[in-house]
């Protein structure tokens, strides 16, 4: 089908997408590798990526659901890394590090980090990014029964860190 | 919980957490900072390609001496696909040929394309894929392009790039015959056959791995500190076989009560219900910390060698229920574990509203995890002349 008025740019606006995005990959990659320098290089190379692959992303899924896909991948080429494995004793240097002194224990975040990565990427994938679950299942490259199974599993888990102050007020 | 309230909490209690004006321009500097392009017709005007298209085919008519080889037969009557595919030899089934049509070669996979015009008159571009492998070899097509169409095939594309054109050739998958030297075609639609074409893509060869990657790393200090005994124990274990004989492993028999029953295909929680061992499942991560635990505390002389091989052998059980409930790996009935690297593709390629990026990162993502393994590909590039 021939069109003459369909438009899309060649390049993406980095200003924009930064903006849009910028904060939220953090915290997803930050939530997703448990450390946050880490999780700076990961939203950097999401965003080059992003940069390059522009031209061929056709708007079959959301802006938003490819942008999280790139970074999600970038996410596990980390952690699949020898020096994250290496270093993964030293997670805990991203709380020690970034968290308010104030945060209390029993917090969303640390709840969260607790969970094992495969739970906790689709639990944020699906409450914190807000994709379907069809969408995650495209992204994790598992079946959506696999991604709901996951689901139900982690919110049951976060129900019992969470009891006091989340699910009780 | 709700998601909005989720994403509010999380948000609030990472306030903090923002990309630094130094990340930013550090993006903004590999990104060259270009502004954002002047947005640009996806497509031009069709009179426009049309014009274009004309002028390419007189140029492709002026020097055809120069052309690839390939030459559309006129006024068969035939097509091929409704022949129910292409033979190993075009010739015999009487559709016009091209005299010199070329061939593709990676990795023991040949690739043969072809033209013919249909009853329609429409140009179909067709291919045979043959594997000289004997292996279960997968192929797939990328960056599938078909320019100088004037009506064009605008689901071409997508249709066959990514992982679509992927299949098994040879072998077996769970006691079936997987068909050797299948067949794939596809139709070009054309308003003129005065028009060439331009066909190019990227045909990649993937093997299943022998040994998914989701073993332990052991550092190499590791072996200043342990007999070459241990190290072989530590190191030496394969997916060839289940690292925990105390659960007996059987494979989809779920009318059996017992023993415990794990399946690659079945969800998580039937295999808790049906192995309270199973609550190791999902816990490779947090397994290889205890051996990475281990293995500070054996070089501080806390622990003895036989202590570090039964960590290592949990971790690595570990690792290895997360490859199975990943459908990276399927427990076999005689105990043994084996890749699933064929279940895995069909779940690939069975996402329906899959789009080319996706399945490009999904192909990404099995050769990453060790599912499967790219060994080899070849660029094809070839130009079709008009028919004039």
């Amino acid at each position: 089908m021939i069109s003459s008025d369909t438009e899309r740019p060649a390049k993406p606006d980095m200003d924009r997408l930064i903006a849009e995005y910028g904060s939220s990959l953090l915290r997803l990659c930050c939530l997703l590798l448990k450390n946050k320098a880490q999780a700076e290089d990961a939203v950097q190379d999401t965003f080059i990526k992003v940069y390059e692959k522009y031209a061929s992303f056709e708007g079959r899924s959301s802006e938003k659901t490819w942008i999280t896909a790139i970074a999600v991948n970038a996410c596990r080429n980390y952690l699949r890394s020898p020096w994250h494995r290496r270093n993964a004793g030293e997670e805990g240097l991203y709380l020690a590090e970034q968290s308010p002194p104030e945060l209390p224990d029993g917090t969303v975040m640390q709840a969260v980090m607790k969970l094992p990565a495969k739970y906790r990427e689709v639990i944020l994938l699906a409450y914190y990014q807000e994709l379907r679950t069809g969408e995650i299942a495209g992204i994790l490259g598992i079946p959506a029964a696999t991604v709901a199974t996951r689901l139900r599993r982690a919110r049951h888990m976060l129900e019992g860190e969470l009891r006091e102050w989340y699910f009780d007020e | 919980m709700n998601k909005q309230s989720f994403r509010e909490r999380i948000d609030f209690e990472m306030r903090d957490v923002q990309l630094t004006p130094e990340r930013i321009r550090r993006i903004h500097k590999l990104t060259d900072r270009r502004a954002p392009a002047r947005r640009l017709p996806q497509r031009l005007p069709a009179a426009v390609l049309s014009l274009a298209l004309a002028a390419c085919a007189a140029l492709v008519f002026l020097s055809r001496a120069d052309i690839f080889g390939l030459i559309i037969s006129r006024g068969s009557d035939e097509n091929p696909l409704a022949e129910g595919g292409v033979t190993a030899n075009p010739t015999e089934t009487g559709v016009p040929l091209p005299s010199a049509a070329p061939s593709f070669e990676a990795a023991g996979l040949r690739f043969l394309p072809g033209v013919a015009v249909n009853e329609d008159g429409r140009l179909v571009l067709f291919w045979q894929v043959v594997s000289e492998r004997e292996d279960q070899a997968l192929f797939a097509f990328k960056d599938f392009s078909v320019q100088g169409t004037a009506v064009g095939s605008p689901d071409l594309p997508q249709t066959l790039n990514g992982l679509e054109g992927l299949t098994a050739l040879g072998g077996q998958v769970d006691g079936r015959d997987i068909p050797t030297a299948r067949s794939f075609s596809a139709e070009v639609s054309v308003g003129s056959r005065m028009e060439a074409l331009a066909v190019s893509m990227t045909m990649a060869v993937y093997v299943p791995t022998a040994q998914p990657q989701a073993g332990l790393e052991t550092p190499e200090w590791v072996q200043d500190v342990v007999s070459s005994e241990t190290w072989h124990r530590i190191n030496n274990w394969m997916y060839g076989a289940f690292p925990d004989t105390t659960i007996p492993p059987v494979l989809k028999a779920t009318s059996e009560p017992t023993p415990p029953i794990l399946t690659a295909t079945e969800t998580p929680e039937t295999n808790t219900a049906s192995s309270g061992d199973w609550e190791a499942d999902g816990r490779g991560n947090e397994a290889y910390d205890d051996y990475m635990e281990a293995l500070l505390r054996l070089k501080a002389g806390e622990i003895d060698e036989e202590k570090l091989v039964d960590v290592a052998r949990a971790a690595q059980r570990a690792h290895c229920m997360d490859a199975i409930e990943d459908n990276r790996l399927v427990l076999l009935p005689d105990g043994t574990v084996a890749s699933c690297y064929v279940e895995t593709m069909r779940d690939v390629i069975s996402e329906e509203d899959r789009g080319p990026d996706d399945a490009q990162a999904s192909l990404a993502l099995a050769e990453r995890c060790g599912v499967i393994r790219l060994v080899g590909e070849v660029r094809i590039e070839f130009t079709v002349p008009p028919a004039g």
